[in-house]
């Protein structure tokens, strides 16, 4: 195979040139999608009832602009809220725009409806503003837009779903040509998701680059040689291009953990590289070779069966990632694990055929090399360590993995999309703020069915409202009766005893919206009765966004309206997170046993031996142990992102200890003891794990400066997880060898 | 489009070219004069049907009775909801004169109560009505301008197209209309915005005589196609009828609660 390689050389290199070009052609196609609606599987009961019921009330999104000051109600913020209304009417893409200028004051007068604007003029002075706000704090259609100690307005935009989330440019346009002395902060579920699409682009077109730079300053660190540099980074380059064709082609979108994608390949594709080029300086140090030639296909038949292993098991443990329910995390296995199976390949022929045409390195660059070899004496010393005390280590390792376990029993899981943005971004602040003072922006309804306009359901609905009131999840709670109660103020005089009531009939209550409807009002009735009155809605919205509150929120619910017979579902956007925790805990236990047993049977495969099978998994568990009671006592959550370090860690991982027997295994083979066996073997194989490790950290690390609060723990993590398996590797499954003696590793003749 | 709307659009016509017959005189006034000298504008009875269908595919069906009359200077207009039943006897009374501020009224059967608002732009428009009333019942012709922008085919019936637009805001929304040449039927009418794009078309079929009223024809199809909201809004007139025995007592509403 390896004359092969330099025989056909020049075919190879074509091939994959022309493949990775063609992968490069297909990137114009690529899409980004922020919604956190495709981490949900189609079929889910959330998902499949949300649409029934955007299908009911249709699905207008709500961008809220606020105006935020010490004091909004004065002339000069209220005119200039006016302006800014005004000028966002004519916005196309925008349905309507609500505003407190809508709100009017209800009231009969000598038999005279009276529909007057609340807003119509703003007093200067103390008494008259105090007075107006007296009077916003009792108009329900006024009082919506205002924080309670009036430091904030707002207004709403209603989009249809239809329009795209640009249109926040253009909002952003009309905003700045109305300049105040008042901070203007846009929130609402399409401003969170094109912030996230914003700062998906940003972290793609900082973090790759950064990744990069890293991993062309570590590797020339390694190698002191630039063909050391640049094989491994060309190939790294081709396997992102490959990946990202891959999605091109198979319609995938960019998410928000399609980030990891290039940043995993760049920390683990270069691994085979690195492999490779150490042991071409290992050729070049011997300095028996006359031509690359000779050198590349001598590399290719020594480490051919290493690399094609490791590279199998770690395409095998990500591949976890298949088991996850959330789509966009399948995805993210099946297009890492196919761009490191053309790195894989690349690595094995492309690498080769390349170095062969390059021309032999003299003798100032070999010496240097030698220079960089200077780590295999403090290994020595660490080799020595070990393999005295081996009790020792497996104790404190088993010490470590019962604290462990303790802190796993702490781990939470947060889903909450309003958690993706940092504590300083804009973002944040303003989804805080609508949480505080206007009750949060992720809703839930509970769905009625039947005569919904019959004074009984209209009844129950007042009850639930004044018990859902009372939890402390809820932000606002909005239904057909607070809108009935409202009208029928137009039509009774206070004292008068269908004042401020619901409805004495369904015909009557039918009449109310009839003439409210001729208005041109029927959107405000159509957000909670459908149009034929079949199906009406209690709406509610979440200030608290944690999963923990709003799995309280849905079991209050549940058990409310468990009798009713008119309730058909609880749902809303404010489940989908709830949903997706419970898919992120799913997809975190299959996966992490997916990958476990993936790497089981690759290794009982590689070593005819069940128990191979189980040492490897020993570093893998413990590292497991400790990321996740980490987590745990640290109070990091497990979230979309977090949720997928157990596979990644499973697939790099592995490949350490899998050095580290297999040349503990020839070693022994040379007739070392154990503990000699052990020594030999971290002085030697123990330099190659530990680049692979640090190049993988290195990878991981541009992570750190993410827009997103999961990615920059993610970094954090993926580091402290390859750091315990790579201590793992080299510390415990050492001990285990020297201590256990398997079979498997001894030479064929005993 | 909310159900006033859909009534204020279709009967346009009928308040417009009421205004309009007694003063044209020449091209292409003469030719839309001709076309509305044939319908009935006021002094009516009619039974309309509404059917609409939203662009998600939600239809929705209402009756009216409808009676308009003219008295003095005065226009009166009082609708009656057949349909939905719940909504029977849901009647809006709005009475205007000119240059004064009219009194829309509601009657709700439900609960027996009769409430008033005052005409104001506001108030008509917040029951849909603002465009017939305050626009166009008092609009003299010589604040329009006509001008005829060709002929086109109407179903194969040639058709004058002619724009009419306020003579003081020529550029602003008017509305086109396609006249069949040989019976000077109104085959079409689009809305037209500033730009001169149509906003809605207005298809008039059927055209039947009115009952009580020789030579006065009223089409009984008429089909508006809101381009904006991606509306279809089928209007079928069941009944018209001449009704010069009407008197302001017919429109005053006689159960009052108060």
């Amino acid at each position: 195979m390896s004359e092969a390689i330099i025989r056909y050389r020049g075919v190879i290199i074509t091939i994959s040139i022309a493949l990775t070009v063609l992968a490069a052609l297909m990137l114009p196609r690529l899409e980004i999608s922020p919604s956190l609606d495709q981490y949900v599987p189609e079929h889910l009961e959330n998902k499949t009832y949300l649409k029934q019921l955007n299908e009911i009330f249709g699905s207008s999104e709500v961008i809220l602009v606020m105006l935020h000051s010490d004091d909004v109600l004065t002339p000069a913020t209220m005119e200039r809220l006016k302006s800014m209304v005004d000028d966002l009417r004519e916005v196309e893409g925008i349905d309507r725009v609500i505003s407190p200028f809508d709100a009017r004051e209800i009231s009969v007068e000598d038999g005279f409806m009276i529909m007057d604007p609340l807003l119509e003029e703003i007093p200067t002075d103390p008494a008259g503003e105090e007075q107006l706000k007296e009077e916003i704090r009792n108009n329900k259609m006024a009082s919506r837009f205002f924080a309670d100690d009036f430091s904030l307005v707002s207004m709403m935009l209603i989009k249809n779903a239809d329009t795209p989330d640009t249109i926040i440019d253009q909002i952003e346009e009309v905003l700045a040509t109305h300049p105040g002395d008042e901070e203007v902060l846009l929130g609402g579920l399409p401003y969170i998701t094109y912030s996230i699409k914003g700062n998906i682009i940003s972290d793609m077109s900082l973090l790759v680059p950064l990744a990069l730079i890293l991993m062309v300053v570590m590797l020339y660190s390694f190698f002191r040689e630039w063909r050391g540099v640049i094989l491994p980074f060309i190939i790294v380059a081709m396997s992102i291009i490959m990946s990202f064709g891959l999605m091109a082609l198979l319609g995938w979108k960019i998410s928000l953990i399609t980030i990891l994608m290039p940043i995993m390949l760049i920390a683990i594709a270069n691994d085979y590289g690195i492999h490779l080029i150490a042991h071409y300086h290992e050729l070049i140090r011997k300095r028996g070779y006359t031509s690359m030639i000779g050198i590349s296909s001598r590399m290719y038949r020594d480490l051919k069966r290493p690399i094609l292993i490791t590279g199998l098991t770690t395409i095998g443990g990500i591949l976890g990632l298949l088991t996850h329910s959330m789509v966009p995390a399948a995805q993210l296995g099946v297009l890492t694990a196919s761009g490191i199976a053309f790195a894989l390949m690349l690595s094995l022929w492309f690498l080769p055929a390349l170095l062969s045409y390059f021309k032999l390195p003299g003798e100032a660059s070999v010496r240097r090399q030698e220079k960089a070899v200077r780590t295999s004496r403090w290994l020595n010393r660490f080799g020595r360590w070990v393999s005295r005390h081996p009790r020792m280590i497996v104790g404190i390792t088993a010490l470590v993995a019962v604290l462990g376990t303790l802190g796993i029993l702490l781990v939470r899981v947060d889903t909450n999309i309003e958690g993706y943005f940092l504590g300083r971004s804009e973002v944040r602040r303003s989804t805080e703020l609508i949480n505080e003072h206007f009750g949060g922006s992720h809703f839930i309804s509970i769905l009625f069915h039947g005569d919904v306009l019959q004074p009984e359901i209209l009844h129950r609905m007042e009850q639930y409202e004044e018990e859902i009131r009372k939890e402390p999840a809820v932000g606002t709670v909005n239904s057909p009766v607070t809108l009935l109660k409202e009208l029928s103020k137009g039509f009774y005089e206070p004292g008068e005893e269908g004042y401020d009531r619901i409805p004495s009939s369904a015909d009557e209550a039918y009449q109310f919206l009839e003439v409210f409807s001729m208005g041109g009002n029927e959107e405000e009735i159509g957000q909670f009765i459908d149009y034929n009155f079949e199906y009406s809605r209690i709406l509610i919205s979440m200030k608290d966004g944690s999963n923990r509150a709003g799995k309280q929120l849905l079991n209050d619910l549940r058990e409310m309206t468990k009798d009713d017979p008119n309730v058909m579902f609880i749902t809303g956007d404010g489940l989908t997170k709830i949903e997706l925790a419970d898919l992120v805990v799913k997809g975190q236990i299959r996966s992490l046993a997916f990958a476990m047993l993936i790497i089981f049977l690759l290794i009982y495969i590689i070593f005819r031996s069940y128990r191979a099978g189980l040492i490897s998994t020993i570093p893998l568990s413990v590292a497991i142990v400790v990321l996740f009671g980490l987590m745990g006592i640290l109070g990091i959550s497990l979230d979309i992102a977090t949720a997928l370090l157990s596979s990644i860690m499973i697939g790099v991982g592995i490949d350490y200890t899998i050095h580290f027997l297999w040349r503990f295994k020839i070693e022994r083979a040379r007739g070392f003891t154990h503990e000699e066996a052990a020594r030999e073997t971290l002085c030697t194989a123990g330099r190659g794990i530990f680049y692979n490790a640090f190049s993988v950290i290195v990878g991981f690390l541009a992570l750190g400066i993410s827009n997103f609060a999961p990615m920059r723990y993610f970094s954090a993590l993926i580091v402290i997880s390859i750091a315990t398996c790579l201590i793992s590797a080299l510390l415990v499954v050492p001990s285990i060898v020297i201590l256990v003696k398997p079979k498997f590793l001894e030479p064929k003749s005993t | 489009m909310n159900i006033i709307s859909t009534i204020r659009t279709a009967l346009f016509l009928l308040l417009f070219t009421g205004n309009t017959v007694l003063t044209a005189q020449e091209d292409p006034e003469t030719i839309f004069s001709r076309a509305v000298d044939r319908v009935l504008t006021n002094q009516m009875e009619l039974s309309i049907r509404i059917q609409t269908a939203e662009s998600n595919g939600r239809t929705e069906e209402k009756a009216y009775d409808i009676l308009m009359g003219r008295f003095g200077e005065e226009d009166m207009m009082r609708m009656v909801m057949q349909e939905p039943e719940r909504a029977r006897g849901v009647t809006i009374v709005i009475s205007q004169m000119p240059d004064e501020t009219g009194v829309i009224e509601v009657f709700t059967p439900a609960n027996g109560k009769i409430r008033k608002m005052r005409a104001t732009p506001e108030n008509l428009e917040r029951v849909g009505s603002s465009y017939i009333l305050s626009d166009y019942s008092s609009k003299a012709m010589d604040d329009m301008q006509f001008s005829l922008q060709g002929t086109e085919d109407v179903e194969g019936s040639p058709s004058y197209v002619i724009d009419a637009r306020e003579a003081e805001n020529g550029d602003g929304m008017g509305a086109r209309f396609l006249i069949d040449e040989d019976n000077y039927h109104i085959h079409e009418i689009r809305i037209l915005d500033e730009e001169g794009e149509p906003t809605s078309v207005t298809r008039l079929t059927e055209y039947l005589p009115v009952k009580g009223l020789q030579g006065k024809l009223q089409p009984t199809q008429i089909v508006t196609e809101d381009l904006k909201e991606k509306t279809v809004t089928k209007m079928q007139i069941t009944k018209v009828t001449y009704r010069p025995d009407l008197k302001k007592e017919d429109f005053i509403l006689e159960q009052a609660s108060e």
